[in-house]
């Protein structure tokens, strides 16, 4: 059964364009004007509607109403990992106090009266977006009042707050300053704290090193600086900056980074900074363990029905929908489950069905002897994975000036390629959203994914 | 087995060549890297790289190609720093295999000097013995292109006889690569080297800004087109340059090691204890190679800066605890310059896209307003916009030169000496070594008229 209009018809194709108070959708509080174009070919009609976003493709509540039922039906099916990954990594893992009474406070009086009524305020930027559980955990379970992120990335947000600063970094980089701005000057914070993350958490072996970006690390410093050149803008506004360096490659140096960071300022002890850190890693774990056993849920249905999902091979920050252009919702929306790397499960069930049991599936060093850079190392180990997932496309995420990445866009190429694996980039990503080409791009990517799906998984049937 | 190098100065390119030949091997440095190494560079490596990668790859590739016929992958290795982190230079290596690979140069050897077994066993495999006398040879090469250089740009903006400067450090290279050669007379060699340096005379007597040249490794240092020859351009442009040595880096990479083992200390004191005086030693050894021809040359070189100071200065800005590239040591060379009236103009040079420098060019602003207003640019390297990143240190340039004749003016009253004193003054041999109570080596060369 075909759609094709007939060619007695082409000749007598004829549209109307209408756009104005008529068309516009009532849906949401945005109330925008949509464009509808009727079609008429011989005695068929149709029209489209052309709308900023899903809501606005429907014409009657009713219609709303369906089609918001199938895609939360459909989403919880096959759930957008970055969406679940953001809710996760921001919310509270409600950890006990570890800072009791005891007669000594009164040498500490007013650190512990400072602890106690300090909001801190924590920039939703770059490796925040893999180490947040961490950092609110570790303060929460010191006792802070509030822990406050900023908001995701948005065009207002970033014209507010990104006037200062001298340099032409990443984009992801940059935005530190709108966020920087914003807890600063639209929350009510008494710290802000931003570290220089040096090194991450180690998730593979046998690799040279576990370094952060150092565009990343020195993110900080540059901030500060474009905050006090001018006039010391925190203490103007009573906030108190803190940037410390931090190692999360080892954890006992970490854990003396954060004494000498936080004992001066809320004058904790050792202990009490060894129980937050401990909490604060078993909350990092379980964000991860959530995460990754729902994902090989999804990852299982999916050999099941013999449906093809997205892994978005990208760095952390890329969850954030100011930076990843809302690429991984708009493949989501198509029903494809879409996956971060984070996400991909590490059981040993898992890995050993895909990496085989002669080799320690979490060492990338056959393919990349380098790997002393994490976030690069776990892309080559995620495009390693879905290369050796039938159910799995790629879509590579990096954004414009990231020198991490340039070095390893070939091998990550040759490894998909190996075993055919699709595989999409959206490279030199940057502050500009391309909203038209990207709508094609995804579209492009359905049709070949569909393809994929009945030719490959189903082997040529529908 | 030919040994290919490069990447660092002519002077010190020579030099290595002399010391390796010898301990008995043929080295061969490569040369300059310049704009068809570039295009190479791009042709063969992936795509967004910084573009020292593009430039020294590209300069292999370029040399291999015209060696083709002599079969390179048997005859030549090639020889090049290398690190584990944090910023790309460490992927160099890999990026040089997928070059030379796509080059046809697949089994082509190339050895990354790097702290691991692996590398020491790979090297001793292709007959390269990484003993003691090795890593002192490389020292002293080293050092001796640092005080060549040092020399070379406090002279050659003033020499009387054009070209005179270049044919004494050709003359120099030589006498003292030849002193490296036979592993004998290097004390002799440096006499000489300074007897034909009092030869060259320069007058000193007209005011020039000073520019500190830094930034990024390879593009501060190199001095062909990857920087569009800033150095020689400048001293055309009237002003003197001010270069760092590479013994910097050296003194920087223990200086590095040291902080990191200071860090983890509490782990194992002993085993860092053990580390600490490792490192003592090597930069104890350093320092006393450099300062010891230094001294031999008349204490005319400047000394190399203290990695402590240079730290101290950065703290406020950027922390000497974020590694990659120069890291901190760009927002403490800035700093020093100002303090220690080194420079009136500091040019902070970098590849597109080098991280850690663009990173610390971000503080750079308020190191400048915290410094009462001192001179800064900063500028990137791509291969093009030559004119534009010549027109805006131009533009920098001329401030730096007003303040230059500011100080010579001031610095003639102080010292109460008239024009006429300065237009009867004779030329001074280039070894005569200048107090050093101003910035301008002009107002200091007043000194001597006193």
């Amino acid at each position: 059964m075909t759609n094709f209009i007939g060619f007695e018809n082409l000749t007598s194709i004829d549209y109307e364009t209408k756009r104005g108070e008529e068309t516009r959708c009532h849906f949401c509080q945005n109330k925008c004007v949509r464009t509808f174009v009727e079609l008429r070919a011989g005695e068929r009609k149709y029209t489209h509607i052309i709308a900023p976003c899903e809501k606005g493709e429907v014409l009657t509540k009713d219609e709303l109403r369906k089609l918001m039922a199938e895609r939360s039906k459909q989403k919880q099916k096959f759930p957008n990992f970055v969406e679940l990954s953001n809710k996760l990594l921001f919310s509270s893992y409600n950890p006990p106090a570890v800072v009791r009474s005891t007669w000594r406070d009164i040498f500490r009086k007013k650190k512990l009266a400072f602890l106690r009524r300090a909001r801190v305020g924590i920039p939703r930027v770059l490796n925040t977006y893999g180490l947040a559980p961490f950092f609110r955990t570790y303060l929460e379970a010191l006792g802070v009042r509030k822990v406050i992120f900023s908001p995701p990335t948005s065009e207002e947000l970033y014209r507010k707050g990104a006037k200062r600063g001298s340099i032409d970094p990443c984009f992801p980089s940059k935005v530190a300053l709108a966020h920087t701005h914003h807890l600063l000057y639209e929350e009510e914070v008494d710290i802000i704290l931003f570290p220089c993350v040096r090194t991450l958490p180690p998730e593979l072996r046998n690799a040279e090193g576990h370094w952060a970006c150092p565009t990343v690390s020195a993110t900080p410093e540059v901030v500060k600086a474009s905050f006090t050149t001018e006039e010391d803008e925190f203490r103007k506004r009573g906030v108190l900056f803190l940037n410390p360096v931090l190692d999360f490659e080892d954890e006992e140096l970490l854990e003396r980074q954060l004494y000498e960071t936080f004992s001066p300022v809320f004058g904790i002890t050792r202990a009490e900074n060894r129980e937050a850190v401990r909490l604060a890693f078993g909350a990092l774990s379980s964000y991860k363990e959530n995460l990754r056993r729902k994902a090989k849920e999804v990852l299982e249905t999916l050999e099941e029905e013999k449906r093809v999902g997205v892994l978005i091979l990208g760095r952390p920050y890329h969850n954030d929908p100011g930076l990843n252009h809302g690429i991984p919702e708009e493949i989501n929306k198509l029903g494809y489950p879409v996956f971060t790397i984070d996400s991909l499960p590490r059981d040993e069930e898992t890995l050993t069905k895909l990496f085989g049991s002669e080799k320690d599936p979490l060492d990338i060093s056959d393919e990349w002897k380098k790997c002393y850079s994490e976030n690069s190392s776990l892309k080559v180990w995620g495009a390693k994975f879905a290369s050796l997932h039938p159910n799995l496309a790629v879509v590579d995420l990096s954004s414009f000036r990231c020198g991490h990445d340039a070095p390893i866009y070939s091998l990550v190429d040759e490894i998909l390629r190996r075993t055919k694996t699709p595989y999409f980039t959206f490279h030199e990503l940057d502050e500009n959203k391309p909203s038209g080409s990207i709508k094609i791009r995804v579209e492009t990517i359905d049709y070949f994914l569909k393809l994929y799906e009945s030719e490959t998984l189903r082997g040529g049937g529908a | 087995m030919k040994i290919l190098f490069g990447g660092l100065t002519k002077a010190h390119d020579t030099l290595i060549s002399f010391a390796l030949s010898g301990l008995g091997y043929e080295a061969i440095p490569l040369p300059t890297p310049d704009n068809e190494s570039l295009r190479l560079g791009k042709e063969y490596c992936n795509k967004g790289q910084c573009n020292p990668t593009y430039y020294t790859v590209g300069n292999l590739i370029k040399f291999l190609l015209s060696v083709k016929e002599e079969n390179p992958e048997e005859e030549y290795v090639f020889v090049t720093a290398g690190a584990c982190g944090p910023c790309r230079f460490g992927m160099y290596e890999m990026e040089y295999r997928k070059a030379l690979k796509e080059a046809g140069f697949p089994r082509f050897r190339v050895f990354a000097f790097e702290q691991s077994k692996a590398f020491f066993e790979s090297a001793q495999l292709a007959g390269i013995k990484l003993d003691r006398e090795f890593f002192k040879s490389l020292i002293k090469a080293i050092v001796l292109g640092d005080l060549l250089n040092d020399i070379y740009y406090k002279t050659k903006p003033y020499e009387i006889q054009k070209g005179e400067t270049d044919n004494w450090r050709e003359e120099s290279l030589f006498i003292l690569g030849e002193a490296l050669k036979e592993r004998k007379g290097l004390r002799k060699a440096l006499s000489r080297v300074r007897e034909k340096l009092r030869s060259v005379k320069v007058n000193y007597l007209v005011p020039k800004p000073k520019v500190k040249i830094t930034g990024e490794f390879f593009a501060q240092t190199t001095e062909g087109d990857a920087n569009y020859r800033l150095a020689s351009w400048l001293v055309e442009e009237g002003a003197e340059p001010v270069v760092e040595p590479v013994s910097t880096w050296i003194d920087y990479l223990i200086f590095k090691r040291e902080i990191d083992t200071k860090e983890r200390a509490f782990k194992d004191r002993l085993g860092a204890l053990k580390t600490l005086a490792g490192l003592l030693a090597l930069k104890l050894y350093l320092r006393a190679v450099y300062n010891a021809y230094r001294f031999l040359l008349g204490n005319k070189p400047d000394p190399l800066k203290s990695q402590k100071k240079l730290a101290k200065y950065a703290q406020p800005y950027y922390s000497p605890k974020l590694a990659g590239g120069e890291g901190h040591m760009e927002v403490g060379k800035h700093v020093y310059a100002k303090k220690h009236k080194l420079a009136h103009l500091v040019v902070s040079v970098k590849p597109f896209g080098c991280m850690p420098s663009t990173q610390s060019d971000g503080v750079q602003q308020k190191v400048s307003k915290d410094l009462g207003g001192s001179l800064f640019v900063s500028v990137e390297t791509s291969g093009d916009a030559e004119a534009n990143v010549k027109s805006r240190i131009l533009m920098k340039l001329y401030e730096a030169k007003l303040l230059a004749r500011e100080e010579f003016e001031r610095a003639k009253k102080e010292l109460n000496i008239n024009e006429e004193r300065i237009k009867s003054a004779k030329p001074v041999s280039a070894d005569t070594r200048l107090p050093r109570r101003y910035t301008t080596t002009a107002s200091n060369a007043l000194l001597l008229l006193k």
